[in-house]
């Protein structure tokens, strides 16, 4: 046997890499949670900053019209919150406040804020998350047609409405949307969760949508659903124009490769190749906008949520932000911030879900 | 040949381009004998890989082909997107040049071998699930049960071509099209992949158009072969015979160019002058005329036709300078 | 040796690049958009001849309809809308355009300083990067804007801080992949100066993505300073600003024309700067381009 079919043969007999139990993604995963931690820990720093810079008397800021008449009051702030210390302890004390959950008291609400976020977060949470649900279905399914009809009218007149999508200020359009569909059509009611005589379904998990859901009440679900529709769709429109543009030249850096070729050359179905083929590989990029997406969402909420009276975080930050109560914007802020943090995390581990070739790598 | 498997005639194929289109394949002919393995050599830009890709109608949009492709009876070229769905894969396969690319890394190697299967022939997961096991066991990939939940890049080159084999044979077709199948692969592992062809094709009479640039690959496993130059076919003849006894300028150059690892330590490394033309700017007349040793004036003005010399053998050469007198 | 000659590199790339530019400028959508920023840039100049009336001045004709006399109507104060809408023009433009110029210098110093010294240097920029990323946008310039006091100036500087990150994650990259590259270290072979290789060869470069990356911020500058003054954080009554045009319109809901108009004013102009970004990376990158014919395979 010469020596080049012996060296086949050996190559042959060492058999194939098996799939190593996911030890390099584990610990790429706990590299970056280790980041994210330290990256909270920079956030706080940040708004602790911000506070300082604030002009004038925290004390006054914080108390109001009660601080100017009872310097009793004003001397348990200042020592609760350590602002007779050194900056570097006045930190150490921020910190330990927000460890044990406190983030001050809301000047307007004059409640905790935590207790504040805890009531305003479902509402919130029930339209981010249909809002990007939409988003995303929306996004790749027009991407992904404007990149198979690359450079034809399809494609042009998509690319001009995704500018456009991207280009709205959201205020304005739910200002527009809701003149057009509620004051003029009267297609969806105007404001707030639910109808006014409608009860929402027992708690469980504050999105009304679910707990209807669960609960069988059918009617409250439909009633939801109608105060749901129109800000998730206003919210989604950024996301909609960013995700045509990204799907489309994800795809497109996929649709040449080798692979697509051979799917065709099996005889598979085109719309088989589209989808499990193509889609398929270009999904990893698609996943990391989900992070993008999310905040884009926020943002949005931050600016929409009072114009739709819906009673979430945004229109919170919105109020917080017309009335200056400080304690509440710094809550908001790292409230959200944080959350934005755990998507992304979210995000990297769902990348290495989808592509099977970063767990080993 | 008695009833050739594939019979292509005056196939000619012009892609679009910013310029407009552009001729890449210039009116080849060939046929296929059943159960044979057929070569088609030549160099990159010669054409060759877009001959075959218009078999199975790969090309990009706005190609213009012409010519015949009679394949079991029916004319390939002329065949609507559903009909030619129920050639591709099921009666004819194809393996590509670079198996690091050609394989999808996300699905998973049972899904890639069976998910042609279960719709041409409609057979169920298992039934499709166990054919995949028998198709790499016949490839030789060891543990075949635990490979089909694996992904691509768990396997080195050599093995992802054998799998990308098995998948182009899992149902059965009549015709390989291999499309420079050892290239990208390590000289060691060719001949792994070479004696695997072989053998596949003699344990079902199965044919096999071998496309490559690589002359000694070809004479090691091919029949008959074909060579190509700039669009257009310059040779044809049983293997031993052509390389043996090239009679067309172009491949004897192509012969010579080969380094002989028996030669003496200083012998020159031999090339042909100049450089194989773009499909764009092919010469007038015999395309490798600016080249050729032998070219006489009528060279420059006049294709020359592929006709039959001795045989089986076909030469597009009217001087015709390396002749053996009989 | 007298003079250097330029990289070879460099020349082909410039001629390539000024074709493709070239090309660019005829695209349907580069056309569009530059006509309407430059319809927008000539109001903003010509405003106090265009306008009919003064923004600042109230009328008794309050609420008015769009009509003849008011083709935009009057708000809450009996201000023109039209006025307002055109006076507009000269807050966000020019804030705009200094917004973009500030984060660019700002963030491409320090990109470029953190790619080029590595070290601590890179690691202490790439921490500010992340954590000013680490906040949607609008939540943070928020709380600086807030912080700082709301005011156009606090609104300004919150954007600033909010954008330089982009241009120094950008120029930063670039930076590091270039002072690799093979003619960057052939030129320094040649005996060129490493600041000449940097302003010779870096430069060109770089200029390309940080381009088309400043033309869409002028978009986004646009709608997050019409966003801070929305929430009452940026300009301040009665400074005519569309975005707190637009909230005051969402108070007097059924009088459409308060904030339908201002925000359309928004929406084409950055429309305008999101053509030309679109169509100035279209020229650089045409692979996946939306404009450039097919290439031959």
């Amino acid at each position: 046997m010469t020596s080049a079919a012996s060296a086949a043969n050996q190559q042959l007999a060492a058999g194939w890499r098996p799939r190593l139990p996911s030890r390099l993604f584990l610990r790429f995963l706990g590299r970056r949670l280790a980041a994210l931690v330290l990256l909270g820990l920079g956030i706080t720093f940040v708004a602790f900053v911000l506070t300082e810079l604030v002009p004038g008397d925290p004390a006054a800021a914080n108390l109001g019209q009660r601080a100017i008449g009872d310097p009793e009051a004003v001397r348990a702030f200042r020592e609760h919150y350590g602002l007779d210390k050194p900056l570097p302890v006045q930190y150490a004390v921020y910190l330990q406040h927000l460890a044990a959950g406190d983030l001050g008291e809301s000047e307007q609400s004059h409640r905790p804020v935590r207790t504040d976020l805890a009531e305003y977060v479902p509402a919130t949470a029930e339209l981010a998350v249909t809002s990007i649900l939409i988003a995303f279905a929306l996004g790749i399914a027009l991407g992904v047609l404007a990149a198979v009809r690359r450079n034809r009218l399809t494609d042009q007149v998509l690319r001009v409405l995704s500018l456009g999508g991207i280009s709205m200020p959201t205020f304005w359009l739910a200002l527009v949307a809701l003149y057009v569909f509620f004051f003029q059509l009267g297609w969806v009611p105007g404001s707030g969760r639910l109808d006014p005589g409608v009860l929402p379904a027992p708690h469980v998990t504050g999105l009304y949508t679910v707990d209807a859901l669960i609960a069988g009440q059918i009617d409250v679900l439909g009633n939801a659903l109608q105060h749901l529709i129109l800000p998730a769709c206003v919210l989604a429109a950024y996301n909609v124009g960013l995700l045509t543009r990204f799907v489309r030249s994800a795809v497109l850096e996929v649709i040449n490769n080798d692979y697509v070729m051979a799917a065709r050359a099996k005889g598979l179905p085109e719309r088989t190749v589209i989808l499990r083929h193509v889609l398929r590989a270009a999904l990893p990029p698609i996943i990391t906008v989900g992070g993008l997406a999310f905040a884009n969402v926020m943002t949005g909420t931050v600016l929409v949520e009072s114009i739709f009276s819906w009673p979430g975080i945004g229109q919170y930050a919105f109020h917080s932000a017309t009335t200056l109560d400080l304690p509440a914007i710094m809550g908001v802020s790292l409230f959200v911030a944080v959350v934005y943090i755990a998507v992304n995390f979210a995000v990297d581990v769902l990348y290495g879900v989808v592509d099977p070739r970063i767990r080993v790598a | 040949m008695s009833s050739p498997l594939l019979s292509v005639r005056g196939l000619r194929v012009k892609l679009p381009t910013a310029a407009g289109l552009v001729t890449v394949v210039d009116g080849i002919e060939y046929d296929v004998a059943p159960g044979e393995v057929f070569g088609i050599a030549g160099e990159s830009g010669s054409g060759k890989t877009i001959s075959v890709l218009t078999l199975l109608d790969l090309l990009p949009d706005g190609a213009v082909v012409e010519g015949r492709a009679m394949f079991d009876g029916e004319d390939l070229l002329r065949l609507g997107p559903r009909a030619m769905r129920d050639v591709r894969g099921l009666r004819i396969g194809m393996v590509f040049q670079d198996p690091m690319t050609s394989l999808h890394p996300m699905l998973t190697i049972g899904r890639q071998l069976t998910e042609h299967v279960r719709f041409h022939l409609g057979v169920g997961t298992a039934a499709a699930n166990a054919r995949a096991v028998e198709l790499l066991e016949e490839v030789r990939i060891p543990d075949a049960a635990g490979a089909l939940t694996a992904y691509p890049h768990q396997f080195s080159g050599g093995m992802r071509q054998r799998i990308a084999i098995a998948i182009a044979l899992a149902c059965n077709p009549g015709l390989l099209i291999a499309d420079e199948p050892t290239t990208a692969l390590d000289v060691t592992v060719q001949a792994g992949i070479l004696r695997l062809l072989d053998r596949l094709r003699r344990q079902s009479s199965l044919s096999v158009i071998l496309i490559t640039h690589d002359l000694g690959v070809m004479s090691s496993v091919a029949d008959r072969l074909t060579v190509m130059y700039a669009g257009r076919v310059v040779e044809s003849g049983p293997t031993a015979e052509v390389i043996g006894g090239p009679r067309h300028p172009y491949t004897a150059g192509l012969l010579a160019a080969l380094p002989h690892p028996e030669a003496a330590e200083d012998t020159p490394l031999v090339s042909i002058r100049g450089a194989p033309p773009s499909p764009q700017t092919r010469p007038a007349g015999c395309s490798f005329h600016p080249r050729c040793a032998y070219a006489i004036a009528s060279c420059a003005t006049d294709v020359p036709d592929l006709v039959g010399v001795d045989g089986d053998r076909r030469l597009a050469c009217p001087v015709d300078p390396l002749r053996v007198p009989a | 040796m007298s003079a250097q000659p330029l990289p070879l590199r460099w020349r082909i790339g410039l001629r390539r690049r000024a074709g493709t530019l070239g090309s660019a400028w005829r695209q349907p959508l580069a056309i569009a958009g530059m006509t309407l920023a430059a319809a927008w840039i000539l109001v903003a100049i010509f405003v106090p001849w265009i306008a009919p009336y003064d923004p600042l001045a109230q009328t008794s004709r309050l609420f008015a309809e769009p009509s003849a006399a008011h083709i935009f109507g009057t708000d809450e104060l009996g201000r023109d809308v039209l006025s307002r809408v055109l006076w507009g023009s000269r807050l966000s433009l020019p804030l705009a355009f200094f917004l973009v110029a500030a984060a660019l210098a700002v963030g491409g110093l320090l990109g470029g300083i953190a790619g080029y010294f590595g070290g601590w240097v890179d690691e202490v920029v790439m921490r500010a990067t992340d954590l000013v990323f680490a906040f949607p946008t609008i939540i943070l310039a928020m709380a600086v804007t807030a912080a700082l006091g709301p005011s156009l100036r606090n609104a300004v500087l919150a954007v600033v801080v909010v954008f330089w990150p982009s241009y120094a994650r950008v120029v930063r990259g670039l930076v590091m992949s270039l002072g690799q590259s093979d003619y960057v270290n052939a030129a320094r072979l040649l005996g060129a100066s490493s600041r000449r290789a940097l302003v010779v060869d870096v430069l060109p470069n770089v200029a390309g993505p940080v381009l088309v990356l400043a033309t869409l911020d002028l978009g986004n500058a646009v709608l997050l300073l019409a966003g801070l003054s929305f929430l009452g954080l940026g300009a301040q009554p009665p400074t005519p600003e569309w975005g707190s045009m637009v909230n005051t319109g969402t108070q007097y809901f059924q009088r459409w024309w308060m904030g339908t108009f201002p925000g359309f004013a928004i929406l084409s102009a950055v429309l305008a700067f999101n053509f030309l970004g679109d169509s100035l990376r279209d020229a650089l990158d045409p692979r996946t381009s939306w404009a450039v014919k097919e290439q031959p395979r």
